[in-house]
């Protein structure tokens, strides 16, 4: 086999393994299309690059069209060990990124896209360490806890209460707030922490401003 | 307790994974969001809680219900299919087709040497692709290659026969991919864009561009 007859093999062998993952990817974005699909729109929701919940459909489906333009563009990138779901999500994110420098850019000075959830998390700004700590405070002082609940709303402080005094799971949990998604009972959860840990932060530079 | 989803480590650090991942979606911390799934890309299980987690979020933020989303998926779908969406992919001409058209056309105009018809014989097994556009300049360059001394008029003769199978083989493999794409988009509502606008992603993107591992954002 001459030079040329065995490049032109290699090349037919590279083709070849070009259109295996390309088959492989498509069949993951197949299955995986309507979760990214949401995520996408929950991002875009979020970070109000669209305002009106029927935009942010359309504003989604773009960038789902650039995740999928830019995962079949190298099908190879995709590892099949990978979880298809998170990898495409993570690429919608990159999109997302350079959307926003796009729009950051257009303008002339920055203007923040994101405004915090609600008024009390404005105030707190409570960080992932923050969090954390609070959530570790909660699980070793159960019988402290009851008293900090009190900085937080009856619904916050009741969630908080099954979950960190009485101890439920998250299965428990979901049935007696009324036999609810796991996951939904997870997210009032992780919420009504967040609440607690910026009610608490807010609190303590309070006291530390005062005895200034 | 012994399925207590927070009594197990693994499900205690996706536990906090998940609640990092929750916080950052409320700030709407980018950076945040994409070191969550960073990690859900190697844990299938952390990943399929965050998939959850978007379905509780995307209700609570009263954002289309999964059916009316599924129309939209189902037109994203026909949309993206490599073979709808993709160029179409057309094979390598190869010297040896080349010559085997040649040789069909010599056996009926039987205008050619017998020279040219020994050397055109050797080429017919030859799987070396021919260059393309088949002008003169890539056509003699192909024959340095081959290191095949055959007369002008049969390099010319090839130049001709190799441009005219490239043109008709890719008018086939578009008109096939056209025909796909109509069969399929038949029976959904229009398209809401141009196909040329379809990709939609940027134009100096290059082919690392966006995909995670491959280029760390920021």
């Amino acid at each position: 086999m001459s030079d040329d007859d065995a490049r032109s093999a290699q090349l037919t062998q590279v083709q070849a393994q070009k259109t295996d993952s390309a088959q492989l990817l498509r069949s993951v974005i197949e299955r995986e299309c309507l979760d990214v699909c949401r995520g996408i729109e929950n991002y875009v929701w979020r970070l109000r690059l669209a305002y009106r919940r029927e935009d942010v459909a359309k504003y989604a489906e773009e960038v789902f069209q650039e995740v999928v333009v830019r995962a079949l563009s190298r099908p190879e990138a995709y590892n099949p060990a990978y979880s298809g779901h998170g990898w495409l999500l993570r690429i919608g994110v990159n999109v997302l990124y350079e959307h926003i420098r796009r729009i950051q850019r257009d303008r002339e000075h920055l203007v923040p896209l994101v405004d915090p959830v609600n008024e009390r998390e404005s105030k707190g700004g409570v960080t992932a360490d923050q969090l954390r700590q609070m959530h570790d405070f909660a699980v070793q002082q159960r019988d402290g806890l009851m008293e900090l609940l009190e900085l937080v709303s009856p619904q916050d402080r009741l969630i908080l209460q099954y979950r960190y005094v009485e101890g439920l799971n998250g299965h428990e949990l979901a049935a007696v707030l009324g036999g609810i998604n796991e996951n939904a009972a997870r997210v009032r959860l992780h919420r009504a922490l967040q609440h607690l840990s910026a009610a608490y932060y807010e609190a303590e530079q309070a006291g530390e401003g005062g005895r200034e | 307790m012994s399925n207590d989803r927070f009594n197990d480590r693994g499900e205690m650090e996706r536990d906090e994974a998940i609640a990092q991942y929750i916080l950052a979606f409320d700030h709407g911390d980018l950076d945040a969001l994409a070191q969550i799934l960073d990690r859900a890309i190697d844990d299938p299980e952390l990943d399929r809680q965050i998939a959850g987690i978007n379905a509780v979020l995307h209700a609570e933020a009263g954002l289309p219900r999964p059916e009316e989303q599924a129309q939209v998926v189902r037109r994203l779908l026909l949309r993206h299919f490599p073979d709808e969406t993709a160029e179409p992919v057309v094979r390598p001409l190869t010297v040896g087709e080349v010559a085997l058209r040649l040789q069909a056309d010599y056996a009926t105009s039987g205008a050619i040497s017998e020279h040219d018809r020994k050397v055109n014989q050797q080429l017919v097994s030859s799987s070396v692709s021919v260059p393309l556009p088949a002008h003169g300049a890539n056509i003699a360059r192909l024959a340095a290659q081959l290191q095949l001394s055959a007369s002008e008029a049969y390099w010319e003769a090839f130049r001709r026969t190799a441009a005219l199978l490239s043109v008709a083989r890719e008018r086939t493999e578009i008109e096939l991919a056209a025909a796909r794409r109509q069969q399929r988009t038949r029976s959904s509502p229009p398209s809401r864009r141009k196909q040329s606008q379809v990709s939609g992603a940027p134009k100096n993107m290059d082919d690392t561009e966006g995909h995670p591992r491959e280029e760390p954002t920021q």
